[in-house]
């Protein structure tokens, strides 16, 4: 009993974190300060995963979205020198007015379903679906083909970003 | 245990906050992020679903969910280099070129 | 020999080839041999088919060649098959061996002419197409000869396109041979569709004419009187001889050949190989009649005060041609074949002395700027006087013999309007044609001193195919010599069996019309065509010989008549008004009201909506990614409200 209290405390607790960090995210000017909140909030999710059960995903939620990806972001951001992107206002018009009340009403739609109807689907039997094993046993057998395109869609990544990022030179320019 | 209505709503919150974010901000890296708070909130969807049901799929698919997020990462990183030395700046509204 | 027919059209059509395909490597004298040699292996060949055919008996003379099938359409089956009777050899007689004439006599009139071997491609075209409108044993067949002969004419008539006046001819000539052989062609559907729904799937004439009884008389009048629009067409009758004239554009030979002796006789042998379906229909030959009687007479006034020698010898072409109609349209079909034998001789060769006296000429035709043309070129002067004397109807010569034998025959049978408009004619055809002798052969020349000085006979490879038809239009005629000057008119005897083929009685009875008058009579027919004849000479020595002042006085005085003449009748320009300006405003008015007011309209329209809902939704596409992103976002919210509507009910 209290340990259920104690986990509505901590859920409480950290989901309004995430929601006030994600707001903050969204209305920083600097984006270094967004990024900032975003990883707030990505550890926020890292919690909600803990208490879900799933420590494994937590931890990875931590290494590579608010490790890795997240330095990243603030890296390409320090790269380039956006001072003066921070001085401009949102500027406001009409798409974006009515863009912003169109998720509101998707928000409620999407509350209205899934509080009311919950999950449905068929239940597995799985007793633990956070644990390293048991992640690491599937991904090697059932999800092996998933896995290896995964691995290779990195790769192809990988090469994309340093073809994209690299200075082009010109035939002539070759010294 | 907690329902998991309530991880639904705040899934739902978080992801409309990027919704938002992702139409009204002017700076691409905000919105790029937008997207990924999009991702995450997707993500907490499936976890859940999954710790409910007791089924793994869902972390399966947050697993691959996470690695096509960071393969995103590296590729749109680098189209904002480029962007950024074409046009000098990342204001998604200066980058209308598909103009119909 | 006669299993041989195929040969006929064959030669041509391999001289054609040769000419239109490696002609181009010829040496010049080459392609003339080739293109003569072939016209000459036709005539050969013809020719022993005739005497083979001559061996047979008169009710034999009748052999078909099927090569192979043709056209098979359901029940309806038709060949590509050759007919050799009296009537197909006579016509093919005449149409190889006036055209072998003519192919020598090119070599020489065209000499130098930089269209050479186009000029012998077309002409080996036409007489293969002339061949196979003869031949053809079947409607069909012979309506393809008919549209190459048409061709032929076509391109030969604009032979010098590059002069407007020649590409206009040749278009005029093609546009109305077009509508005849609209009328043409609605005649044979009308054969076929009669004779399909009686359960007879067949064009071949032997297979029609033995069916013979059954068109009503209706119906036959109503193919009759189809097909007949395609003989004034073709053959250019009134209303559709405008073109003939015009068709003297073309290079002499050429309208020696196509517009005299052959293809404009094309209508006469339709009609006359349609003899069992015309006699049918009495109303069809009563018009035959008028309609031929009508044009000998116009066209031969119209021929009165000509200046232009080849236009003189078109109307009288026409005028000509009006006769074997006259001849057809009583039923006397062997005397309209008969005159045609005789004239495709004499007018032949008369057009063949106006291109040597055009040749010497350098090309003027004015006979006011003629004049004493005896004494420069006498082979010439000869050979247009035998011509001459034959189209006059002086007896002894050939064209005594047909016409005659048309005006008794239109007299004997009742035709008595037929009888006097064709006598008058007569009268007139001796005058302007000694007219044109006198004014350009006779008295003092005329033309300037430089162009006298270069006057000369034609070289002998004109003047000898020359001679060749001077002895055929002299002695051309005693084939058919009539029983009461001693002779057995053989060609009329020659010609029996295949007037009323298929022994069809009604036919039979318009066609030998038993008719057992006096000598006396005839003699008086005769003597009354021979003086009008002389009358005509006399009249015409009177106003150009003796007294050249008069024919002044007279077109002075009589000013209307000299006009009205002079111009034609202003047919053409009546014509021109009427259809060409008619066809024109109607087009204009399609053009502009139609066209452009409704189905350009209609189709700029649906153009401009598409463009302006084009222009509608392209503002959609902003190149704003957050807009793009934004629409997302309404299309979740529509499938989600969807869903949540699901949900509830």
């Amino acid at each position: 009993m209290g340990i259920l209290i104690a986990k509505w405390v901590v859920f409480i607790i950290v989901s309004l974190l995430a929601i006030i960090s994600s707001v903050l995210m969204i209305t920083r000017k600097s984006a270094l300060h967004s990024a900032l909140f975003m990883i707030l909030t990505f550890v926020c999710s890292a919690v909600l995963y803990l208490l879900l059960g799933c420590q494994f995903l937590a931890m990875l939620q931590i290494i590579v979205y608010a490790g890795a990806v997240m330095m990243l972001i603030i890296f390409v951001i320090m790269m380039l020198d956006l001072k003066k992107e921070t001085m401009f206002k949102t500027r406001i018009t009409r798409t974006k007015i009515v863009g912003v009340i169109v998720s509101l009403v998707f928000m409620l739609l999407l509350m209205l379903m899934m509080g009311l109807n919950g999950i449905k689907g068929k239940a597995g039997t799985l007793a633990s679906i956070g644990d390293a094993k048991t992640i690491g046993s599937l991904l090697f057998t059932h999800y092996l083909l998933p896995f290896e395109v995964a691995s290779i869609l990195l790769l192809a990544a990988m090469v994309g970003a340093v073809m994209l990022s690299k200075k082009k030179t010109m035939e002539g320019d070759m010294e | 245990m907690i329902p998991s209505q309530a991880f639904f709503v705040v899934s739902a919150i978080l992801f409309v906050i990027g919704v938002i974010g992702a139409i009204t901000r002017r700076n691409a890296i905000i919105v790029f992020m937008s997207i990924e708070m999009m991702l995450n909130a997707v993500s907490l969807t499936l976890v859940t679903a999954s710790s409910t049901l007791h089924s793994i799929d869902g972390v399966m698919f947050v697993f691959f969910v996470m690695t096509v997020a960071a393969a995103e990462a590296a590729v749109g990183l680098a189209i904002f280099l480029l962007m950024y030395r074409r046009k000098n700046t990342l204001k998604v509204d200066e980058f209308n070129l598909l103009k119909g | 020999m006669t299993s041989y027919i195929w040969l006929i059209p064959f030669f041509p059509m391999v001289g054609f080839l040769i000419n239109a395909s490696i002609g181009v490597k010829f040496k010049r004298s080459w392609i003339h041999i080739v293109a003569s040699a072939a016209v000459g292996l036709a005539f050969l060949c013809t020719l022993l088919i005739f005497v083979d055919l001559l061996k047979l008996e008169p009710n034999a003379r009748h052999i078909e060649n099927v090569l192979f099938d043709w056209i098979i359409a359901g029940k309806f089956k038709t060949e590509i098959g050759f007919l050799i009777d009296p009537l197909s050899v006579i016509m093919a007689l005449v149409v190889t061996g006036v055209s072998f004439m003519i192919h020598i006599y090119s070599g020489g009139y065209m000499h130098g002419d930089p269209g050479w071997r186009r000029f012998f491609i077309y002409l080996n075209l036409f007489v293969f197409s002339m061949t196979l409108l003869i031949l053809g044993n079947n409607f069909l067949l012979m309506f393809v000869g008919w549209e190459g002969v048409g061709l032929c004419s076509y391109l030969l008539i604009g032979f010098w396109f590059e002069k407007d006046s020649a590409a206009n001819a040749g278009k005029k000539a093609f546009v109305v041979n077009r509508i005849g052989d609209f009328g043409f062609i609605l005649g044979i559907f009308l054969i076929a569709a009669t004779l399909n729904s009686k359960g007879i799937w067949s064009l071949n004439f032997s297979v029609v004419f033995s069916h013979a009884g059954l068109f009503t008389t209706a119906t036959a009048t109503a193919v009759t009187l189809l097909l007949f629009v395609g003989a004034t067409g073709k053959s250019a009758q009134i209303p559709l001889y405008v073109w003939l004239p015009d068709a003297m554009e073309g290079p002499t030979p050429v309208s020696a050949l196509i517009h005299a002796a052959t293809m404009v006789t094309a209508g006469v042998y339709m009609i006359a190989r349609c003899n069992v379906l015309f006699s049918l229909a009495p109303i069809t030959l009563d018009v035959v009649a008028v309609i031929g009687a009508l044009t000998a007479f116009f066209a031969a006034t119209m021929a009165l005060v000509n200046n232009d020698f080849k236009r003189i010898l078109a109307y009288s072409t026409v005028s000509q041609l009006g006769y074997m109609f006259m001849g057809v349209g009583v039923g006397a079909f062997g005397a309209g074949i008969f005159h045609l034998m005789t004239h495709a001789f004499f007018k032949g060769l008369l057009f063949l002395t106006a291109g040597s006296v055009m040749h010497a000429m350098a090309g003027d035709l004015d006979i006011r700027n003629m004049g004493g043309l005896k004494k420069f070129m006498p082979a010439t002067f000869w050979c247009f006087m035998m011509a001459t004397l034959a189209i006059s109807g002086i007896p002894g010569f050939s064209g005594f013999f047909s016409k005659d034998e048309i005006l008794w025959q239109s007299f004997h049978r009742g035709h008595l309007f037929v009888w006097a408009l064709g006598t008058i004619a007569a009268g007139l055809t001796a005058f302007y044609m000694f007219r044109l002798t006198f004014v350009a052969f006779f008295g003092k020349p005329r033309m300037s001193e430089e162009r006298k000085h270069h006057l000369h006979e034609s070289p002998k490879v004109m003047t000898y195919p020359m001679m060749v038809l001077a002895v055929a239009a002299v002695v051309g005629g005693y084939v058919g010599v009539p029983a009461i000057l001693g002779g057995s008119n053989r060609f009329e005897k020659f010609f029996e069996p295949i007037i009323g083929g298929g022994g069809h009685e009604a036919v039979a009875e318009v066609a030998h019309v038993a008719v057992h008058a006096s000598h006396s009579i005839e003699f008086l027919m005769m003597g009354i065509s021979v003086a009008v004849g002389l009358i005509g000479i006399a009249v015409a020595y009177l106003f150009y010989i003796k007294k050249p002042e008069i024919p002044v006085k007279l077109a002075s005085g009589m000013k209307g008549l000299y006009t009205l003449l002079y111009n034609k009748y202003f047919v053409d320009e009546f014509y021109n008004g009427v259809f060409v300006e008619g066809t024109k405003k109607f087009a204009t008015f399609l053009w502009q009201k139609v066209d452009v007011g409704i189905i350009d309209a209609t189709v700029n329209g649906v153009a401009g909506f598409v463009e302006w809902s084009g222009l509608m939704i392209r503002k959609l596409q902003t190149g704003y990614v957050q807009t793009y992103a934004f629409s997302i976002l309404a299309g979740g919210v529509v499938v989600f409200i969807y869903f949540f509507w699901e949900s509830l009910f």
